[in-house]
C-alpha cells in the first residue's frame, strides 16, 4: 500500500536543486523558482516528510509554506 | 554489583529483541526484505511512525535469516558522539572483536577521534571482514547530532561491502538517501506497508489475542484503527473479558489520537487498583528492572509484577534473555507519564537516589534533574562531570548544566567550581574566570550553604594552576601550600590535583628534585584511587623532567612502568602519546633506533587517534634526526619539512622551536646558509630585529623549555665563519656558549648542556684551539657516559667520528671508558661521506646552473635523454651538452659516476 502523498513545499530565497538534493534524504524537485521564493516537489509519506521538513531546517532552509499537491491513488 | 548491573545494562541495548511467540507473520515484508539483501543493496531503512511494529518485523527478518546479527537499541541520551560510537562499535564487536578496537580504546579513556579518522579506521576494519553481517540500529531517529550524521553520511559514501545497515526510524533519516534510492541502493519498508490489512488484524486478534471476534468486528476495528497496530492491540486489550465486544467496538470513533487515549484508559481502568498504580509509578523509568521498580514504588514484589504484565502482554518489552530489564513501549509510557506528571517528583528522586548508589550517574543526574532536585544532581555533575567528559560525554554534561536554573548556579560554589572546570577542561580559562571568582566569593561568604574543604582547595589548585601558566611560580606555590592544609587527607582526587600544580610550579623554578617529588606524588595518588590517566599524567611529567635532565636510566624506568600501565588497563588516553614518545626519545639517545622508531609510531598513531598533532609534529623532529644519523639527508629533509607543514596548523612553543632548530641543522648541512640564517631571523617576532641570543644575567637560572633556538643561532655562526673564515663573530659566540653551558649544567640540563659543549667544541676547533676542542669532547663523554648518550655524538657528523677516533688511539682520560668511545664510533653510518673525503675528491670549480641540476635530478630518476627533453621541454642537443657540462663540473665520465657525485656531494 502506498501511502505516499505529493507535497508542495515553499521555501525563502532562490535555492539551486542540485546543490538542495546534496546530502538530501529525499529528491526534490524545483517546481517555480524566483528571488523571494522556491516552490519545491516530493512524493513522500509522513515519516519522510517529517525527516525532510527537519533535514532542511537543520540546512538553514525558511519554510513559508507546505500543501498537498494531490492525493496518489491508492 | 554496580558493575554487573551496569554491563546488564549495557547489554539490554545490544540485544537483539526477541519476537513474541504469537505474532503476526508478515511474509510479503520479509520478502521484500530479503529480495533487498539478495539484491546486495547495503541499506535498508525501515520508516513509519510509533506503532507501527518495525521492531518486531525487522526481528522477525533478521531470526530468518542465515547472516550474523548485531542490534543496538538507541535512546535519546545516545545522542552524543562519545556515547554513540562506543556503542556503535560495540555492536560492530558483537560481530568481529578486532572491529574498532583502537577508536574503542580511545573512546575509554575520552577521546573522541578525529572524524576523519573514525571513519576510516571502521571502514577499513570492516571491509577486512570476510563474512556479510547486518548491523541494526534501531530508533535512529532519536540521533540528530550533526557530528554523528555527518559521520554515518559519510559511511553511506564509502561503505564497507561485508555489512548491510537496517535503520529502523519513526522518520526519514537525515542522510543523503535520495542518492541511494536513485541508484537502487536502498530497500524500504514504510507505513504502508506496515499497516495490517483486514486479514492480518484477525490473525492478530484472534489468534494472538486469544479473542474470538467476528469477520465484522474485525473489519471495523480494521477501519477505525486504519490497521494501525498499537490501536490494534489496545482494542484487543480492551475488548478482552467483555461479553459483547461489537458494543464496545462500535462505540470507538474520532481520530487516531483520541481512540489512543481511549483505549488506554480503558486498558488500564481494565487491571487492578494495585497494577494501575504500578503501571503509572513506573511510566518515569526508560527503563525497568525489579530491583529499581522496588526501590521507586516502595514494593517488594516489582520482579514478579514486570513478569506478569509481560505475560499478559501489557506493552512491556523485554530488553534482556533473562527477563530482569525491560521498558514500556512508547506510545504507552507517554500516555501513562501524561497522567503521572504532576505526582512524580518523588518517584525520580527515588530513581536517582537507586540509580547513584548502583554507580549509573547518568541516569541518576537525569531524575535528579526531573525532580528538580538540583542540590542532589548538582553534587553528582560535580562529583562525575570530569569523568564523564572524560569519556568524551561532552553533549550531555553540557545539557546537564543547562538544565539546572540560574539562580541555583549563583548561590552554589560546586556548580561554579563544576563550570569552571568544564570551561578549563576545554582549554578556556576566560570563559571559566567569572565561575572561579563568583566561587571564590562564595567560599568567603560565612553563610555559603556549602562550606567543603574540598570544595576550596580545589578551587585553590585551579586558581594555582592559572598562575603557573602566566609564570607567577611564587603565588601560586602559597595558594597550593593553602590548598594542602585543607584538602582532607582521604580526599586523594583533590590532593592528587595540588601535587600536579606542585610539580609544575617546581620545574617552574628549576626545583629538580621537589618537582620529582611532586610527581611521585600524584603517580601514588593515582595508584591509590586507580585513576589510570593521573597516574599517568605523573609518570609522563616524570619522564619528561627526568629526560631534560639526562637521567636517562631513571626515565626509562617510568616511561617503562607507564606503558605497562597503559597495556593492562585497555584504555589509550590522549597521554599515552607522551609516554611512548619519551620512551623512543631514550631509545634514539641510546641508538636503539628500530625500537625507538616502533614506539614513535605508536605515539603517532594514539595521536592520530586522539585528534592531537604535537606527537606527529615532535615525531617528524626525531625522525628527521634519525635518518640524519644513519646518513639518509634527503629523508631527513623530508621529515622536517612535513613538520613545517603541520606546524602551520598548531604547535606548541617548545615543539615549534625543536622544528625550527632541526631545520637549521639540515640547511646547514645542505649547505644552504643563507637560508638557515633567514629562517632564524624570521623566529624574532619577540625580540627586534635579528636574532638576539637568551642571556643569562648573574644568578638568573635558565627558564624551562630552554630555548633550543640558541644552540641553532651557534651553529649558524660556527658555519658562517667556516664559510666566510671570519673569526671575530665566532669568538663573541664562544663566550655565549660558555654562558649557557654554564647555565644548563647549574641546573642540570644535562642533554642541553652537552650538544651546547658539543657545538663549543667545534667552535674552538675552527679557531684552531685544539686542545680546548678536545676538552669540550672528553666534557660531553663524561656527562653522556653515565646515562649512556649516543646519538648525541652521532648527529655531529663525521667531524666528530674523527676526533673520537683520535681519542681513542690517543688513550683518553680514566675517567672515559674505551668501550664507551667505541660504541659511539660503531654507531656513526659505515657509507656517510665524511667532509674530507668530499674535499680530497672534486672540489667543484663552478657550481651547477639550476638547468644542470633539473637535468641531473631527472638523470638520477633514470630517464632517457629524449624522455628529459621532452619533460623540460628542449631539444635532445641541449640535453647532451647540459650533461656534456654537468660531467665536466663532477669531474666525472659516465652516468653512474656524476649520479654518486652528486650525492656525495649533496647536490642530489
Amino acid at each position: 500500500m502506498d501511502e505516499r502523498l505529493v507535497y508542495q513545499i515553499e521555501i525563502q530565497g532562490l535555492v539551486d536543486e542540485k546543490e538542495l538534493n546534496a546530502n538530501s534524504p529525499l529528491l526534490l524537485k524545483v517546481v517555480q523558482a524566483k528571488a523571494e521564493s522556491t516552490l519545491l516537489s516530493l512524493r513522500t509519506d509522513q515519516s519522510g516528510l517529517i525527516g525532510l521538513l527537519r533535514h532542511l531546517h537543520t540546512r538553514g532552509y525558511m519554510l513559508i509554506s507546505l500543501q498537498i499537491e494531490k492525493k496518489t491513488v491508492l | 554489583m554496580v558493575e554487573s548491573i551496569m554491563f546488564s545494562l549495557l547489554e539490554t541495548k545490544l540485544h537483539r529483541p526477541s519476537c513474541p511467540t504469537k505474532q503476526v507473520s508478515r511474509p510479503q515484508i520479509i520478502h521484500c526484505l530479503n529480495e533487498g539483501l539478495a539484491s546486495k543493496r547495503g541499506i535498508t531503512l525501515i520508516s513509519a511512525p510509533a506503532g507501527f511494529g518495525k521492531t518486531n518485523c525487522a526481528s522477525e527478518w533478521v531470526n530468518t535469516i542465515d547472516l550474523p546479527v548485531t542490534w543496538l537499541s538507541l535512546d535519546p541520551t545516545d545522542d552524543d558522539p562519545g556515547r554513540f560510537f562506543t556503542y556503535f562499535i560495540a555492536a560492530l564487536q558483537e560481530i568481529n572483536e578486532a572491529v574498532g578496537q583502537e577508536i574503542a580504546s580511545v573512546l575509554r579513556a575520552g577521546h573522541l577521534p578525529p572524524e576523519e579518522i573514525l571513519l576510516t579506521t571502521l571502514v577499513n576494519d570492516i571491509q577486512r571482514l570476510e563474512t556479510r553481517f547486518l548491523l541494526v540500529l534501531d530508533d535512529f531517529h532519536v540521533i540528530q547530532d550533526q557530528i554523528i550524521l555527518r559521520i554515518m553520511d559519510r559511511l553511506l559514501d564509502n561503505f564497507p561491502q561485508p555489512l548491510h545497515l537496517v535503520l529502523i526510524s519513526r522518520e526519514e533519516p537525515p542522510l543523503s538517501l535520495a542518492r541511494l534510492r536513485a541508484n537502487d541502493q536502498l530497500t524500504e519498508i514504510r507505513a504502508g506497508d506496515l499497516r495490517f490489512n483486514e486479514s492480518e488484524a484477525g490473525s492478530f486478534l484472534n489468534e494472538v489475542m486469544g479473542l474470538a471476534l467476528s469477520q465484522k468486528d474485525i473489519a471495523a476495528l480494521e477501519a477505525r484503527t486504519e490497521g494501525w497496530i498499537v490501536g490494534l492491540h489496545l482494542a484487543g486489550l480492551s475488548i478482552r473479558g467483555r461479553a459483547d465486544p461489537s458494543v464496545f467496538i462500535s462505540s470507538l470513533s474520532g481520530s487516531h489520537r483520541f481512540i489512543l487515549t481511549y483505549l488506554t484508559e480503558e486498558v488500564l481502568n481494565r487491571q487492578t487498583e494495585d497494577i494501575q498504580e504500578f503501571l503509572l509509578q513506573t511510566s518515569i523509568l526508560e527503563r525497568l528492572c525489579g530491583d529499581l521498580c522496588n526501590a521507586v514504588t516502595g514494593r517488594k514484589d516489582s520482579h514478579a509484577l514486570l513478569e506478569r504484565l509481560y505475560n499478559d502482554n501489557l506493552f512491556l518489552v523485554a530488553l534482556d534473555e533473562e527477563g530482569r530489564w525491560y521498558r514500556y513501549h512508547q506510545l504507552f509510557s507517554d500516555l501513562l507519564r501524561e497522567r503521572q506528571k504532576n505526582e512524580s517528583v518523588v518517584l525520580h528522586q527515588r530513581a536517582s537516589h537507586w540509580y547513584a548508589a548502583e554507580g549509573m550517574i547518568s541516569e541518576a543526574i537525569q531524575h535528579a534533574l526531573a525532580a528538580a532536585d538540583y542540590a542532589t544532581a548538582i553534587h553528582l555533575i560535580d562529583s562525575h562531570a570530569m569523568d564523564m567528559l572524560m569519556q568524551w560525554h561532552v553533549k550531555t554534561v553540557d545539557g546537564w548544566m543547562r538544565a539546572i536554573p540560574p539562580e541555583w548556579i549563583a548561590h552554589s560554589p560546586r556548580a561554579n567550581l563544576a563550570f569552571a572546570w568544564l570551561h578549563l577542561s576545554r582549554r578556556n580559562s576566560e570563559q571559566a574566570m567569572p565561575y572561579l571568582k563568583r566561587s571564590g566569593e562564595l567560599f568567603a561568604d560565612p553563610h555559603s550553604i556549602e562550606n567543603d574543604p574540598s570544595l576550596e582547595a580545589k578551587w585553590l589548585a585551579i586558581q594555582a594552576m592559572l598562575l603557573t601558566a602566566q609564570g607567577n611560580a611564587d603565588e601560586s606555590l602559597r595558594l597550593c601550600t593553602r590548598a594542602l592544609e585543607i584538602a582532607p587527607l582521604e580526599d586523594e582526587q583533590t590532593r592528587s590535583m595540588i601535587y600536579t600544580g606542585l610539580a609544575n610550579i617546581y620545574q617552574l623554578k628549576n626545583d629538580y628534585d621537589h618537582a620529582v617529588g611532586a610527581f611521585q606524588t600524584v603517580i601514588q595518588l593515582g595508584q591509590a584511587t586507580g585513576n589510570t590517566v593521573s597516574e599517568l599524567l605523573g609518570i609522563s611529567g616524570l619522564a619528561l623532567l627526568a629526560i631534560q635532565h639526562g637521567q636517562y636510566h631513571f626515565a626509562f624506568e617510568f616511561a617503562s612502568r607507564g606503558i605497562d600501565r597503559i597495556e593492562r588497563s585497555g584504555s589509550l588516553p590522549a597521554v599515552s602519546m607522551a609516554v611512548y614518545g619519551e620512551l623512543a626519545v631514550i631509545l634514539y639517545q641510546w641508538h636503539q633506533l628500530e625500537q625507538a622508531h616502533d614506539n614513535f609510531q605508536r605515539s603517532i598513531q594514539i595521536s592520530t587517534l586522539s585528534g592531537y598533532s604535537d606527537a606527529e609534529l615532535f615525531y617528524a623532529v626525531i625522525l628527521s634526526r634519525l635518518f640524519q644519523i644513519r646518513g639518509d639527508l634527503d629523508a631527513a629533509a623530508q621529515e622536517i619539512q612535513k613538520a613545517v607543514v603541520l606546524m602551520q596548523v598548531e604547535a606548541p612553543a617548545v615543539v615549534r622551536e625543536e622544528v625550527i632548530a632541526q631545520q637549521i641543522r639540515i640547511y646547514l648541512i645542505q649547505g644552504r646558509l643563507a637560508e638557515a640564517e633567514g629562517l632564524l631571523k624570521s623566529q624574532e617576532g619577540s625580540r627586534g630585529e635579528g636574532y638576539s641570543f637568551f642571556r643569562l644575567e648573574p644568578g638568573q637560572g635558565l627558564s624551562t623549555p630552554i630555548d633550543v633556538l640558541n644552540i641553532a643561532a651557534l651553529r649558524i655562526l660556527l658555519d658562517r665563519a667556516r664559510v666566510t673564515g671570519s673569526t671575530e663573530e665566532l669568538k663573541q659566540g664562544l663566550e655565549i656558549a660558555n654562558h649557557l653551558i654554564a647555565g644548563a649544567l647549574q641546573y642540570n640540563y644535562t642533554t642541553f648542556a652537552m650538544e651546547a659543549i658539543l657545538v663549543r667544541a667545534q667552535m674552538h676547533a675552527t679557531l684552531g684551539d685544539d686542545q680546548a676542542s678536545l676538552a669540550d669532547i672528553i666534557q660531553a663523554l663524561e656527562l653522556g657516559q653515565p646515562e649512556g648518550f649516543i646519538s648525541i655524538f652521532v648527529e655531529e657528523g663525521s667531524w666528530m667520528a674523527v676526533v673520537l677516533k683520535h681519542l681513542l688511539d690517543q688513550k683518553p682520560p680514566r675517567t672515559i671508558r674505551l668501550d664507551y668511545i667505541k660504541q659511539i664510533l660503531g654507531a656513526f653510518p659505515t657509507h656517510r661521506p665524511h667532509e674530507a673525503e668530499l674535499g680530497s675528491q672534486h672540489p667543484m670549480s663552478e657550481p651547477l646552473t639550476e638547468r644542470e641540476v633539473d637535468v641531473l635530478r631527472l638523470i638520477a630518476d633514470g630517464m632517457k635523454y629524449e624522455e628529459i627533453a621532452r619533460k623540460l621541454f628542449i631539444s635532445l642537443n641541449t640535453v647532451r651538452s647540459h650533461v656534456k657540462a654537468i660531467y665536466g663540473k663532477l669531474g666525472v665520465d659516465n652516468r653512474t659516476k656524476a649520479i654518486e657525485m652528486a650525492r656525495v656531494m649533496r647536490i642530489l
